[in-house]
């Protein structure tokens, strides 16, 4: 869908969202919760609603519950995805505090149109990414293929990876799951036992042992 | 509601607090049991809110759902069978993220839950926070921060899982972030199959049911395998699809998108930045200096040391009082209680002989108990199998079978319990095979009644270490013949979280320590009690009422002998005593029974009264030491009872034969709750009938070689 969404009032679009943001949660959506979430008066709602209708954005009747119609609900994702990303880039490079965060990206998702918003994400994920870098990144099965991959064996005391993939020979793949050893999580190798095995990892916030020999089922990016 | 009582579950990762939690939600009113077929400890508790009772039962601490170990399958058995009205996740807030995971799975679930952010304070220490409205908004379900060791928070927990039950909120559905990704696509696909195939009620479990299948949890598959084998067939071909097109099995897969999910829910609800090396600082000091690489195993050693010198400094001057006591009460009761006979006898002798004999050793016990609870909880005892590691693979076994061991110097049946986190089979087995030999705390009374016998003072304690040495010893070797013989098995995987370091809530150790208390009286009210009177009447009847000599003319006879001299005198009227004594009790059917072991137990050293002692130790160890008490007071005048049983032994054996008889008290079959125990845990007669002979064996050769060696020298 190439063509460019028509032009909205930043009021219109906060309307859209909410009413999106209901039904996700509720499954319908009456002007009444509207004027709710939103804390304005019902005549506001209704003129709103009916200027929505007139667009094509939302289905409306008096004393009906409301829905998005299919236009409604790519306008509203695309407004959402935006202030998702805002958010994402305000907390996790920027290092701004979440309210704050919500607050600003509420105001600039109005205001970014969709191309300039294309490339902003771009930047974004190539921030958050570690394998941004990567040529082959994206492509299928890049894991695999990684040339950085090495296996967690490898890595010495105080190096960390991002593990890229977990060998079924390690055993169950669920028990080690819960203990944050998955695809994306990020690993280091914190101390070595006494006795030379086993390790100590910090993955997700704790620190799991494992031994030596099973480092040897674990690929891991260095980062 | 289904019932007048409600029931809440809690469900949480390992050390989230969770016992905490449901301490301060039942206090001390909880009741401990097992889950039938499964010796995993069900917690269940009681509490009023609003005038309403509601049940709360401490579920298992587990990370997944997927069940790899006993706990697992109870939690993952308790939650499907939808018999409650509340799941209660208890998250510990300073690692949200991880946490998280669990929290995700119960909320694929789709059913009524509330989660209880415990341990703020940790985590505000770092300078953070978590927005619990966020969180509540994303989950769907009601959220509350709580920092359960505080008594004011009990109150409001209260009030909060009543007002969480009343709303009844379903999670919401977490998954929608993946809703245009490929995995996504399979699951919805399966998850549609699936809710074609249920009946209208239970159409909410597809995708649920979707996620497990394709996650391979195997009694899911074997159930939907069971209702139509081209669902099962469908199933299979697409996780085979995925598995070719993502070159990683869905299960991985699966969790990976469940970490994406939590990591965005963490992001968007954690508040504040961590404040730079503030935990990390003292963790890391700690660890330093218990993980050192040099001063790391030094360190742990000389704590199992001075956890020894502990019980054993301390309890003993205790147990001194506790002796006093009995002694006093029926001396008491023998000068006051003129005649009365039989009676009488069952009451000195039976009930303060047997049961007071036990129950002397409460205080060492409860010390004991007291050094474990606080090295578990305190994260010390995971740091420890993480040390021995190493250690404990040369003997075919791994580091997590060093917490059942350590478990064992208290209580062998909840150490064969905690060899759940073994994952392999046959270290497992291994490790169940052996932990008989680890002095639990019933043998310590024998131990402490007998060792003053036969040592001088200053080497009774040097004779205890050597003891508990000397079993720890076979154990080891024990285990690497085991494991180089029977249960060749390949090593576990070995997977261990080391906690952080907290210290232990002193209101928690009471609650534990006073659960001990309990079982210990208990048991000394009825096994022992039991055991005693049935080990009284034994060794009372048949009574002997014609003796084969005269004893009182003997004695008369000496007493009027004027050409002997008072020394002389004392000495002959004891041995006539004795013989008298040694005359009655043969006949009875103690003395029989000893008799008749004793022609096998005789090249060990040991005589009837041992042997038939030994006997009772089959009930539960302590017996052995009652049945001393019972043997030497019945037919007894009251001159002797001024003696103590331990210069009765001392008398009667020599130090060889005491040493004997410590080494079968220590090798020797087990009691009757470890066989039991080992039998549920294993679920083999063969096992547990192995174990019982293979010890009993075992300790047979070791005392006779001892034996015959030492009166060789």
């Amino acid at each position: 869908m190439a063509k460019e969404r028509q032009k909205l009032s930043e009021n219109l679009e906060d309307y859209l969202e909410v009413i999106q943001s209901i039904s996700s949660r509720e499954g319908t959506v009456r002007p009444s919760d509207i004027a709710r979430e939103m804390k304005v008066k019902r005549p506001s709602v209704t003129s709103a609603l009916n200027s929505l209708a007139a667009k094509g954005l939302v289905e409306y009747e008096k004393y009906k519950p409301v829905s998005l119609t299919k236009n409604g609900q790519e306008h509203a994702s695309s407004i959402s995805k935006k202030h998702a990303l805002l958010r994402e880039f305000f907390t996790d490079i920027l290092g701004v505090q979440a309210s704050e965060a919500d607050l600003v990206a509420c105001k600039m998702e109005h205001i970014m149109d969709d191309s300039l918003m294309r490339k902003f994400s771009k930047f974004v994920k190539g921030i958050t990414n570690p394998c941004a870098s990567c040529p082959s990144f994206g492509e299928k099965d890049c894991a695999r293929h990684c040339k950085h991959a090495v296996l967690l064996s490898t890595l010495k005391t105080g190096e960390a990876g991002i593990i890229l993939a977990v060998d079924k020979s390690l055993g169950d793949v669920a028990c080690f799951a819960g203990m944050g050893i998955v695809i994306g999580s990020r690993v280091e190798i914190a101390r070595v036992a006494p006795l030379g095995d086993p390790v100590v990892l910090k993955v997700r916030g704790a620190e799991i042992s494992l031994r030596k020999s099973q480092l040897k089922s674990i690929t891991v990016k260095p980062v | 509601m289904k019932s007048e009582v409600l029931r809440f579950l809690l469900v949480g990762n390992p050390n989230c607090g969770k016992s905490t939690i449901f301490n301060s939600l039942a206090g001390g009113n909880a009741h401990v049991g097992n889950y039938s077929g499964v010796t995993v400890e069900r917690k269940t508790g009681m509490f009023e809110v609003g005038g309403i009772k509601i049940s709360v039962e401490d579920l298992p601490g587990v990370y997944n759902m997927s069940p790899s170990s006993a706990e697992e399958e109870v939690v993952r058995d308790t939650l499907s069978s939808g018999d409650f009205d509340l799941i209660v996740n208890i998250i510990d807030s300073s690692n949200l993220e991880r946490n998280l995971f669990l929290t995700i799975q119960l909320a694929e679930m789709g059913l009524p839950m509330a989660v209880v952010l415990n341990m703020t304070d940790e985590l505000e220490a770092k300078g953070m926070s978590i927005d619990e409205k966020e969180l509540s908004r994303l989950l769907g379900v009601p959220v509350i921060k709580s920092v359960a060791y505080k008594s004011s928070s009990a109150a409001s927990l209260k009030l909060f899982l009543l007002d969480a039950f009343l709303k009844k909120r379903e999670p919401n559905f977490l998954w929608s972030k993946f809703k245009d990704k490929p995995l996504y696509a399979d699951v919805s696909q399966i998850s549609h199959l699936i809710g074609k195939s249920l009946p209208k009620e239970s159409a909410g479990w597809a995708h649920w049911l979707a996620i497990r299948a394709m996650e391979g949890d195997k009694f899911i598959i074997e159930k939907i395998r069971v209702s139509s084998k081209e669902l099962a067939g469908a199933i299979e071909f697409a996780c085979g699809k995925i598995e070719s097109d993502f070159g990683e099995t869905p299960a991985s897969l699966i969790a990976a998108a469940r970490f994406k999910i939590a990591n965005d829910i963490a992001k968007k609800t954690l508040l504040g930045e961590p404040l730079k090396n503030q935990r990390p600082k003292e963790l890391y000091f700690l660890d330093k200096l218990f993980l050192n690489k040099y001063l790391g195993l030094p360190i742990f050693f000389a704590l199992m040391f001075l956890t020894f010198q502990f019980v054993f400094a301390l309890g003993d001057p205790l147990m001194g009082y506790m002796e006093d006591f009995f002694a006093s009460l029926s001396s008491w009761l023998n000068s006051v209680w003129s005649g009365g006979g039989f009676f009488k006898s069952l009451v000195v002798d039976g009930v303060i002989g047997g049961v007071g004999g036990v129950l002397v050793f409460l205080p060492n016990i409860l010390m004991l108990f007291l050094v474990l609870s606080v090295l578990e909880d305190s994260g010390y005892m995971a740091r420890a199998a993480f040390l021995c590691d190493r250690l404990m693979r040369r003997f075919g076994l791994s580091g997590a079978s060093l917490i059942p061991m350590l478990v064992g110097f208290g209580c062998t049946v909840p150490a064969i319990m905690a060899t759940r986190s073994l994952k392999s089979r046959s270290e497992r087995i291994a490790t169940i095979m052996v932990l008989p030999l680890f002095s639990c705390g019933s043998r310590l009374p024998i131990y402490i009644l007998l060792i003053p016998c036969f040592f001088a003072e200053k080497y009774r304690g040097v004779a205890m270490f050597c003891i508990y040495l000397t079993g720890i010893i076979l154990a080891f070797v024990l285990a690497k013949l085991l494991r180089l013989s029977f249960f060749k098995g390949a090593d576990s995987s070995f997977v261990l979280e080391l906690p952080a370091y907290r210290f232990p809530r002193p209101y928690n150790t009471l609650l534990q320590i006073c659960s001990r208390a309990w079982a210990f009286l208990k048991k000394a009210g009825t096994l022992i009690l039991g055991a005693s009177i049935i080990l009284w009447a034994a060794a009372t009847f048949p009574e002997k009422t014609v003796l084969q000599k005269d004893y009182d003319a003997m004695l008369a006879e000496v007493q009027n002998n004027a050409s002997l001299s008072e020394e002389k005198k004392a000495e002959l009227a004891n041995s006539i005593l004795g013989e008298r004594r040694a005359e009655i009790f043969d006949y009875t059917l103690s003395g029989r029974a000893g008799r008749f072991l004793e022609t096998a137990l005789s090249p060990l050293g040991f005589d009837a009264k041992i042997s038939s002692a030994l006997l009772g130790a089959i009930a539960a160890k302590e017996v052995f030491v009652s049945q001393l008490g019972i043997v030497y007071g019945v037919g007894e005048g009251d001159a002797e009872n001024s003696m103590s049983l331990r210069e009765k032994l001392e008398r009667d054996y020599t130090p060889i034969q005491g040493m004997s008889i410590l080494l079968f008290i220590l090798i020797s079959m087990p009691c009757i709750a470890t066989v039991a125990a080992t039998y549920s845990e294993t679920r083999s007669a063969m096992l547990a009938a192995m174990q019982v002979l293979g010890l009993t064996a075992l300790a047979y050769a070791v005392c006779f070689i001892f034996y015959n060696i030492a009166l060789m020298l």
